[in-house]
This record gives structure tokens, C-alpha cells and sequence, in this order.
């Protein structure tokens, strides 16, 4: 009788229990009306000034342009990634908007299954042109079927790309030159990920052969040890940082300054500081975490501005209520653009970036946003003067030329 | 009156045929409840999860979000087929009371090896030859593991440790290290994702993992080693013979689960599989399966246990909910399964 | 007597270095020689910087050792320990750095945080009497959801970066969580009547019940001990590591098989040496193996490929270390009787 009845209240409690679990976090969920265009944006962290600021701009735009979001985390696993995305079309969505850039197999699938529910795919802070440049043969016919999709809306890269990674080489060599360090170690991300990166190597290897043959104060590059061909070390994905044994041989070996073409300062930042603190960090890319440590150590910084989600946003709205620009192109592999990175070299540019950007506000208010709701309403199709060519001019008017001043 | 005397006859047990004189018994409901009673409550939680599916992404989304379409449930067969194919696979160790926490990194060298094989010829011919390379190198870790199982006088999960390593060590090599973030193969493998193959295949793999731990020696075997090592080795099971066949299936399951990952988008990324070891590990204890393995293991564990796991997160997100009350929730349902199904009463605690 | 006492002291001693030092003796010279084939020249990790970065992982290694070979002696196998370390970490470091605590509040917090979620684990496996495995793989799952369910998706600052925290995983401040980790191991069950207590339960379960041990009681202060032990360990890897957010489950399972080894060898070792003592060597060893293939500039891929090799062959060693001595022996008493019967008869 009595274990009976245990075996009724556990089985009661377990119905009541999944009940009161699903009910959990549900309350944040609403029912939404028809017409609201429902996107999902896939990000690899929820925190951070530019994920941050990314959710103000939207949340400010949500009920003028009609839509709702939802963030959903998602990382290198593309079979995870997939699921994800599969499971947020069947739940209704409408426009996937990616920061995860997943090979193109992958990417192939998630937009057969968009073209299946009638949604729309669009890339944020991915840089979907290198990437299928670069993949080997066996991706060539996944890489056509994307190209030719009309599910597939383009992209806007992190940092200014346009394809290449010269910019990178130029603002890091600039940067370095005019201090009194000469020898300098290359760093870089792995290029099957980051495929910029071997032209923005290139690139700051010729300015540097360049200055060598005008001057005197010769620029030496040296190598690490493991370094790979191109003479840069190569510092992966996992959370190890770039280890004390290599600083060390970077102190023996005199270098005065590390060149990270990627977003590696965190990684170095720490075994420098207590090693060699002598070694200047010039690297690309931006982490709250490493703030403190700039300008002392890090020398270099640079951001995307987070106002740039209004490219693959609008070009979801568009596509959704089948709205379309006089000049819209004609070939996806034009609707692949650059964005901008704001540079900052001296704690001067970046009190201006505090003014200026969101990114670099404090609280990232959209206030302080380089946009204005009205004027990305007015980007829209359908809406007057609005036109493919004014969005891209948008976007590429962001340089840090024209936010720092 | 022939009639009435023939249904008053009594029926003679000697009249039977053959050697086995069986007695007849009218099924007991109540007993057989009794016996299989965590597995009634694992069925009872995956029950009463699809009918507050079948109602709450309405109520959440709108109406048009529905949990019982086709697209949902043709999505919902292709995320569970890998699983699913793993985990009959893994019910075989697990039986025996060994775990394997190398199956994530084994799933990723022998998917990179196919696909080596099949791009390197570049015909379809090449596909038996590749299944034959990877099934051929399973049943060298399958040896493996039962041997270290069976000798070494550590936890049985040692081995699997060792080839964790060795694998994470291959794929790291064969993906980051070649620079490589996935490999794409050049003979699509897409037959493989109608769902009536999915549907024919996991059938068919379900009936023959319940056929061999029910009717076969190694089953019996697998399942007595769980119970009693001692009693089962002194009873005349071999032990390293019953880990070999044990394992030796596990790894077939495993070649299979290699391709069916592979043919999802005819390519394999470097982190596709890192989680499935502890994956597997929570649905068979979703399922009710005593990680002690035992004869209170069963086929039907497995496949409820995978199902309940992947319908929670696909019904979860139909219903708008953010990923970490996903998580939570999924944690939370883990841990009241287990807590109704793992208990062992006793004046002891259980070790 | 005092002269044989003098003598089997000093065997008993020779025994014991032996025992310490042969491990990584043995894998360092087998470093030497695959770094002078490969052309890598003579590996030198006698240097100042080279000891430190050794010694500071081998410390780190050493307390997350301890904390899981801790219960591995008393015969239970824990899957929560690499939860409690991340989640320990994610905690200790936003308190402390919401009240600018230093390493202090860091340790303190990390600690509290993972002896309060230990003895929930413990508490719902002596109450609700589940086998343990099972149970702290069903609590490791439910604590990884804590941080993205309290923080709102927030991994927790990275605490690693900052000058008031980071000394706490570099040498040689690392070496204080070490001691407090190596003291409390060791003292427990020599010098504590509820260690001898687990010992007793761990050697004979019912016979321990039977003589009055109260086994609840007595598992809670276990857990208490390793939750303090992966406390420490979640105070040291927040100062190393940066914190993600965990999306997989079980995820830092990872973190526990990964440093699982040097508990193993400690176990094994412990037939020679004390098992604080072996774990550490354990710890240092494999600390030393991977600084070496990085020194040789070893691929990451292939460093784990030699990792694995070397636990291979740690394992068959140690499980057939019986069989090999007495293999040995064989030989040595077949040479003897040979020797003996040459020997001339006076």
C-alpha cells in the first residue's frame, strides 16, 4: 500500500515537475501577431559590449520595423549548429541572421531547409566570401548552390576585409613603425578559419621589405618556434594561451613587438605581462577582458561597430515581405560586403570611439549609435530614395576617419 | 454434450510436444510492472512530454507552430538517428557495467577516415572498401578495450581514456592541425537522409540490438557480467571473450552511426561529435539504464531514453525557449529521471 | 640493532626516491632521445622559467588530482568534480571582482561555493541512496546550467587578466592552494578519526556499518573535503583560464578525465611512496611531457597522441606490474642459481 502509493506521488511528482520545468524561462516567451517578422540571430557568446550594443539597436527597432528576435548560441559544431538552426525554422522563423560562418556543406543544408520554410539566411560578422573561396574541390558544388540560392542574402564581414586582408597588414605595420620596435614575431589564427589572415601576412611582410630597403633601422622579423611556412605562429582555438615557453624564447630572441594579424591579444596578453613585459602586443580585434591592458601592453585595437546588424537586417526584411530594391544585384556574390573596423592606436582615439560609437559607449546606449531609427527606416525598400547602393554606402561610411574625428 | 465435454476437458500438459514441457502461465500485469518499472517511468516522462508538446508551441508561438507536421517530425528522425544508432551500440558495454567516453572522437577519425577513402578513389565503389577500412579499425579498439577491460585492474573506463586521448590527439591532427575545419565528400551519401531509410534502418538496428541482448549468449553474458562478474566467470562466461563480441558489436554500431553523421550534409566538421560520449551517457540514463548495467538493462532503455533527450530539445525550441533554460530544463528532467529510477534501497550506500 | 635499524631505514628510503624519481626520470630521458633524433638539441628544463612553468602546472594538475582521487580511495567515482572547478571559478570570480575581494575573497568564495555544491551532491546521494557515478552525472549536468541561468548567459569576467588576480595561477603563489590541497589530503585519513572511518567503509562497507560508523554522516565530510579541494582548483583555474559559457553537456567531464592520470599514478605509486606524493609526481611528469613536445615544437594533435601513448603504457604497466616483478625476479633467481652452481666447492 504504501510503496504504492510512493510510486503514485513520484509519478506525479515527475509529471508535475516537467510542467513546472517547461514552464521555466517561458514566460520571456509572447505570441506574436502575423505580420511580425520573426529572425533569429546565431551568436557565439551572449555577452560582450558588441553583442550588447547588437541587442539595444534591435530592441530600439523591433516595434518601428515590425519584427522580433531571439539570439540563440551557436558554435564551431556544425552538426549542433545545424540542429539549431532546423529547430528555430520549424519553431517559425523567419530569417536566420549568422555569426557563426560553418563550412559550406553545412551552410548548404541550412539553406535548403530555409528555402523549404520560406526563410531567409543572412551573414553577420562573417566573412562567407573567403570562406568559400578557399574550401577545397569536394565544397565546389556546395559553394554554387549557396551562390545561386535565393534564400541565401549576402553577408557583412568583421573589420574591413573587401576580400582581402591588406588593410590588416597596413594598420598593424603603421602602427609599429612609428615606435623604436624593430624586431617583431608573427601571430595568426589558423587559416582554414581565417583565411584573411595569410594576406594580411603578406601584406606586412612587404611593408616591411619596403621600409628595409629606404632605411637604415632595418625591421627583423623573427621566428617562433613551431612557427608554420609562413613564418607566423599559429595560435589555435582551444582556451590554452599562447604558452610562457614561447614568450620565453621571444625574450631570448629580442623580440620587441608580437604582430597578431587575428583577435590573439587575449591570448598572449597574460604569460607577456608576466614574462616580457617589454613586448608590445599589436593585434587586431577587441576583448573587454583586455582593456585595462591597453595601452601598456596591447598597443592595438579595433572594432567592427555593432550598428552594422542593420545590413543583413534590412536585407531580411526585404526579402520577407518580398520587397525588393531598383538596383538590387543580381548575383549573390555582390550582396558579400565589407565592413569597418574602428582603429585605435593612443587612449585619445579611444575617448572619441566613447562618444561616438555604441560599441564603446558606456551602458552601449542607441544613443550614442552612428544610425538613427529613422534613417534605418529609411534604408528599407519601398521606403523613398532607399536603394542597395545607399545601404552598402552606409555601412562603408563607418571608417575610423570619419567616427573619430 | 461432446461439445461441453470437450471445453470442460482439461488441457494435459503431457500431451505437449517435444522435450519442453512448458507451464502455462496467464500473464501477471502487476509483476511485470513491478520488474520494469523504471523503465514504465522513463516512458511515462517521454509520454507526457509529446502531449505538452502537442500543445504548448501553439499556445507559445501562434498556431501555425505545431508539433505533430511532417517537417517537424521528418527533422526530429534526423536528429535522433545518429543518437539513437550510438546509443544501441553503447547498451551493449553498458551492460557489461563498462562505460566508453571515447565514442565522440572515434565517431570523428572513422568519418574523416571514410571520407579520406571515398575522396581518394572518387566513385561510389569506393564506399564498401571505406565501410570495411573503419569497420576493421573499430574492432582493433573494440580487442582493445576488452582486453584492457578485462586484465588491467583499474575502472573499465581507463581504456576508453586512453583512446579518448589517442583520438582527440587524430582528429586535432587530421582537422586543425592539416587545416582543415571540415571535410566535404565527393559522393553524396543522400539516400541516406529520406526519412523511410532512416525509419528502416534504426528499425532494423533496434530489433537486431534486442535480438542479440535477449536471445543470444552474449547478450545473457553481457547482461550477467554486469550483474556479478565473479558469479558470471566462475558460472563459465569468458570474460574476454564476451568483451570482445561486446565491444566488437558496439564498434559495428558505431561505423554505421560514422556514415549516417557523414550523409546528413555529406561532409564532417572537426567538432561535430566531441559531445556524443556524454550524450549517450545521459539518454541511457534518461532511459532508466543502470550504469551498474545488469539484467535490469534493456534495448527499450536505449531507445527511449535517446528519444526523450532530442524531443526536449527540438520541443523546447519550437516553444521559443532561450538556450540556457533549455539547458536547465533538460538538466533539471535529467536529474528527477534519474533520481526515480536509480534507486537502490538499502540499508548501504550504493558504490 | 641500531646498525640494521640504520639499514633497513636507509632501503627503505633508497626505495622510496627510487620509486619518486623513476617515473620522470625515465619519460625525461626518453624525451632526450626523441629530441636528439628529431634534431632538436638537448631539452633543458632545469632552468629557473622552465621549473616555474612546470611546477605551476604540475601544482594546478596536482589539486584537481587530489580532489578526484580523494574519492576514488574511498571508493567512489565522481563525475561532478570538473562541474564544481568551473562553476566554483564562474562564482569566486564575479564575487570577487564585484567587491574588488582579491585573491582572498577569490579562494574564499571558490571554496565555499564548491563544498556547499559537493554536499548537495552528497546529500542527495546518501538520501536518496543512488549510485554515485550516477548521481553526480545527473548534479554535473544540473550545476553546468547554474552560471547561464544566474548570469543570464554571462561566462563571468575574466579574472585572469587582472594584476590583483592573475599571481594566483603563475609561480610561486600557486604553490599555497598546492600546500593547502597536498596537507589536507595527506592528514585526512592518517590523522583524523572520520578518515580512518572512510577507510574502514571503503575496505569493508558493512562491516563498518555494523561497528557503528554512521556512513551518512561520514560521506557528507568526505564531500566537504573534496568540494574544498575543487574549490581550490576553481580559485587557481579562474586565474588561468578564460571562462566560457558551457553549451554541451557534461562538457567539463573533460577537465576531469584530462587530469585523472595523475591520481592514477599516485594510486599506483602508492605501494612505494604516500599517494600525495605520487600524485604529484604524476603531475609532474605529465606537466614535463607536455612542456617538452611544446619545446620541440610538437603539433597539438600529436602532443595528445604521445599523451596517450605514455598513459598506454602507464596503464599496462601498472595493471600487469605484478606479473612484470615477478617476470623479473624469475630471471634474477635463475641467474643467482646459475651463478651459485658455477661457484667453486671449497
Amino acid at each position: 500500500m504504501k510503496t504504492k502509493f510512493l510510486k503514485r506521488a513520484l509519478c506525479t511528482t515527475l509529471a508535475c515537475a516537467t510542467v513546472a520545468g517547461l514552464g521555466v524561462g517561458l514566460t520571456a516567451c509572447q505570441p506574436s501577431d502575423s505580420e511580425t517578422v520573426r529572425i533569429v540571430v546565431g551568436v557565439q557568446q551572449t555577452t560582450g559590449n558588441n553583442y550588447n550594443s547588437m541587442c539595444n539597436l534591435l530592441d530600439a527597432l523591433k516595434d518601428e520595423l515590425n519584427f522580433e528576435y531571439t539570439t540563440t548560441l551557436v558554435d564551431r559544431n556544425a552538426d549542433a549548429a545545424l540542429s539549431t538552426y532546423q529547430n528555430q525554422l520549424l519553431g517559425g522563423a523567419q530569417g536566420i541572421i549568422t555569426m557563426v560562418d560553418v563550412d559550406a556543406a553545412t551552410t548548404r543544408k541550412i539553406i535548403e531547409d530555409c528555402e523549404a520554410n520560406n526563410a531567409y539566411y543572412a551573414g553577420y560578422m562573417t566573412d562567407f566570401a573567403n570562406t568559400f573561396a578557399n574550401t577545397d574541390s569536394a565544397q565546389a558544388e556546395n559553394v554554387e548552390y549557396i551562390l545561386n540560392s535565393d534564400a541565401m542574402l549576402g553577408a557583412v564581414t568583421d573589420g574591413d576585409i573587401v576580400r582581402d586582408g591588406g588593410t590588416r597588414g597596413e594598420f598593424l605595420f603603421d602602427a609599429v613603425v612609428k615606435t623604436d620596435a624593430r624586431v617583431v614575431t608573427l601571430c595568426r589564427a589558423p587559416l582554414y578559419a581565417y583565411p584573411v589572415a595569410a594576406t594580411a601576412i603578406d601584406r606586412f611582410k612587404e611593408l616591411v621589405e619596403e621600409y628595409n630597403a629606404a632605411n637604415e633601422d632595418d625591421f627583423t622579423i623573427v621566428e617562433s618556434v613551431g612557427a608554420a611556412d609562413d613564418g607566423a605562429l599559429e595560435v589555435g582555438f582551444s582556451m590554452q594561451n599562447v604558452p610562457d615557453a614561447t614568450v620565453q624564447d621571444w625574450k631570448a630572441k629580442g623580440v620587441e613587438a608580437v604582430i597578431a594579424v587575428n583577435s590573439l591579444g587575449k591570448k598572449i596578453l597574460t604569460n607577456v605581462q608576466t614574462s616580457a613585459p617589454e613586448i608590445g602586443i599589436y593585434q587586431i580585434g577587441w576583448d573587454d577582458n583586455i582593456i585595462s591592458a591597453f595601452p601598456q601592453y596591447i598597443k592595438t585595437l579595433c572594432q567592427t561597430p555593432a550598428e552594422t546588424i542593420i545590413y543583413p537586417l534590412i536585407r531580411v526584411l526585404n526579402a520577407v515581405r518580398g520587397n525588393s530594391y531598383a538596383d538590387e544585384p543580381a548575383d549573390v556574390e555582390d550582396t558579400l560586403i565589407s565592413g569597418q573596423y574602428i582603429y585605435i592606436t593612443s587612449e585619445e582615439e579611444l575617448e572619441k570611439a566613447r562618444t561616438s560609437c555604441m560599441n564603446f559607449a558606456e551602458g552601449n546606449p542607441v544613443s550614442a549609435s552612428l544610425i538613427s531609427v529613422e534613417e534605418i527606416k529609411s534604408l528599407l525598400a519601398g521606403e523613398e530614395g532607399a536603394s542597395f547602393k545607399k545601404l552598402v554606402d552606409t555601412i562603408s561610411s563607418w571608417t575610423s576617419e570619419n567616427v573619430l574625428k | 454434450m461432446s461439445n461441453e465435454n470437450s471445453q470442460n476437458k482439461k488441457f494435459d500438459l503431457k500431451e505437449l510436444p517435444g522435450k519442453a514441457m512448458h507451464k502455462i502461465k496467464t500473464f501477471n500485469w502487476k509483476e511485470w510492472a513491478k520488474d520494469n518499472i523504471f523503465t514504465l517511468v522513463a516512458m511515462g516522462g517521454f509520454v507526457l512530454l509529446l502531449i505538452v508538446f502537442s500543445f504548448l508551441p501553439q499556445v507559445m508561438r501562434g498556431p501555425n507552430v505545431t508539433f505533430w507536421r511532417a517537417a517537424v517530425l521528418q527533422r526530429y528522425i534526423e536528429q535522433v538517428t545518429v543518437y539513437l544508432i550510438l546509443a544501441l551500440g553503447a547498451c551493449f558495454v553498458y551492460l557489461m557495467g563498462s562505460m566508453d567516453i571515447s565514442v565522440g572522437y572515434q565517431v570523428a577519425v572513422f568519418a574523416t577516415i571514410f571520407i579520406a577513402i571515398v575522396n581518394a578513389i572518387g566513385t561510389a565503389g569506393a564506399i564498401p572498401l571505406a565501410l570495411i577500412v573503419i569497420v576493421v579499425l573499430g574492432l582493433v579498439c573494440a580487442v582493445f578495450n576488452a582486453f584492457v577491460g578485462a586484465y588491467v585492474k583499474l575502472p573499465t573506463v581507463m581504456s576508453s581514456v586512453i583512446l579518448m586521448q589517442l583520438f582527440s590527439g587524430l582528429t586535432t591532427y587530421l582537422y586543425g592541425d592539416s587545416g582543415y575545419s571540415a571535410r566535404a565528400i565527393v559522393v553524396s551519401l543522400n539516400i541516406l537522409n529520406e526519412t523511410w531509410v532512416r525509419v528502416i534502418v534504426l528499425v532494423a538496428l533496434i530489433a537486431i540490438a534486442y535480438y542479440l541482448t535477449n536471445y543470444t549468449v552474449v547478450g545473457k553474458r553481457a547482461k550477467a557480467i554486469g550483474s556479478n562478474k565473479l558469479a558470471a566467470q566462475q558460472a563459465g562466461a569468458d570474460l574476454l571473450k564476451t568483451r570482445v563480441l561486446c565491444y566488437g558489436i558496439f564498434a559495428l554500431f558505431l561505423c554505421v552511426a560514422s556514415v549516417f553523421a557523414i550523409a546528413r550534409k555529406d561532409s564532417f566538421g572537426e567538432a561535430d561529435s566531441v559531445s556524443y560520449q556524454m550524450d549517450i551517457m545521459i539518454m541511457l540514463l534518461m532511459g532508466g539504464m543502470p550504469l551498474s548495467g545488469g539484467y535490469k538493462g534493456r534495448v527499450l532503455n536505449t531507445v527511449v531514453g535517446t528519444l526523450t533527450y532530442v524531443v526536449l530539445n527540438l520541443g523546447l525550441s519550437l516553444c521559443g525557449v532561450s538556450a540556457e533554460y533549455v539547458f536547465f530544463v533538460r538538466a533539471l528532467i535529467f536529474v528527477i529521471i534519474v533520481c526515480l529510477t536509480c534507486r537502490k534501497p538499502g540499508l548501504l550506500l550504493p558504490r | 640493532m641500531n646498525k640494521n635499524n640504520l639499514a633497513s631505514t636507509a632501503k627503505k628510503l633508497g626505495k622510496q626516491t627510487s620509486a619518486t624519481l623513476t617515473l620522470p626520470v625515465l619519460v625525461y630521458l626518453i624525451l632526450l632521445m626523441i629530441s636528439g633524433i628529431g634534431g632538436h638539441g638537448v631539452l633543458n628544463i632545469f632552468t629557473g622559467q622552465a621549473l616555474s612553468s612546470i611546477l605551476t602546472d604540475a601544482a594546478y594538475m596536482t589539486i584537481v588530482a587530489l580532489g578526484i582521487g580523494f574519492q576514488l580511495k574511498f571508493g567512489r567515482f565522481d563525475f561532478c568534480g570538473g562541474a564544481l572547478i568551473v562553476v566554483s571559478a564562474t562564482i569566486g570570480g564575479v564575487v570577487a571582482d564585484a567587491v574588488s575581494g582579491g585573491i582572498v575573497v577569490l579562494m574564499l568564495v571558490s571554496i565555499i561555493t564548491g563544498i556547499v555544491l559537493s554536499v548537495i551532491n552528497a546529500s542527495v546521494y546518501s538520501w536518496l541512496k543512488i549510485p554515485i557515478s550516477v548521481v553526480s552525472l545527473a548534479m554535473a549536468y544540473l550545476f553546468e546550467a547554474i552560471p547561464g541561468i544566474v548570469l543570464g548567459g554571462d561566462a563571468g569576467p575574466d579574472i585572469m587578466f587582472m594584476e590583483e588576480y592573475k599571481s594566483l595561477g603563475l609561480f610561486p603563489l600557486i604553490l599555497v592552494p598546492f600546500a593547502i590541497a597536498c596537507i589536507i589530503y595527506f592528514c585526512y585519513d592518517k590523522f583524523t578519526v572520520v578518515g580512518r572511518q572512510s577507510t574502514l567503509l571503503a575496505r569493508n562497507q558493512g562491516a563498518a556499518v555494523n561497528i557503528g560508523i554512521n556512513e551518512k554522516a561520514n560521506t557528507i565530510v568526505c564531500y566537504v573535503i573534496s568540494g574544498l579541494l575543487f574549490g581550490l582548483a576553481g580559485a587557481v583555474y579562474a586565474t588561468q583560464n578564460t571562462l566560457v559559457v558551457i553549451t554541451t553537456p557534461l562538457q567539463t567531464a573533460g577537465t576531469l578525465f584530462s587530469n585523472i592520470i595523475p591520481s592514477l599514478v599516485g594510486l599506483f605509486l602508492s605501494r612505494f611512496i604516500d599517494d600525495t606524493l605520487g600524485t604529484f609526481v604524476g603531475a609532474f611528469t605529465i606537466s614535463m611531457l607536455y612542456f617538452c613536445l611544446e619545446a620541440m615544437g610538437v603539433l597539438s594533435g600529436m602532443r595528445t597522441i604521445y599523451y596517450a601513448v605514455f598513459l598506454a603504457i602507464f596503464i599496462f604497466v601498472s595493471g600487469f606490474w605484478d606479473q612484470i616483478i615477478a617476470f623479473f625476479k624469475g630471471i634474477i633467481g635463475k641467474i643467482n642459481n646459475k651463478t651459485m652452481r658455477k661457484a667453486p666447492q671449497s
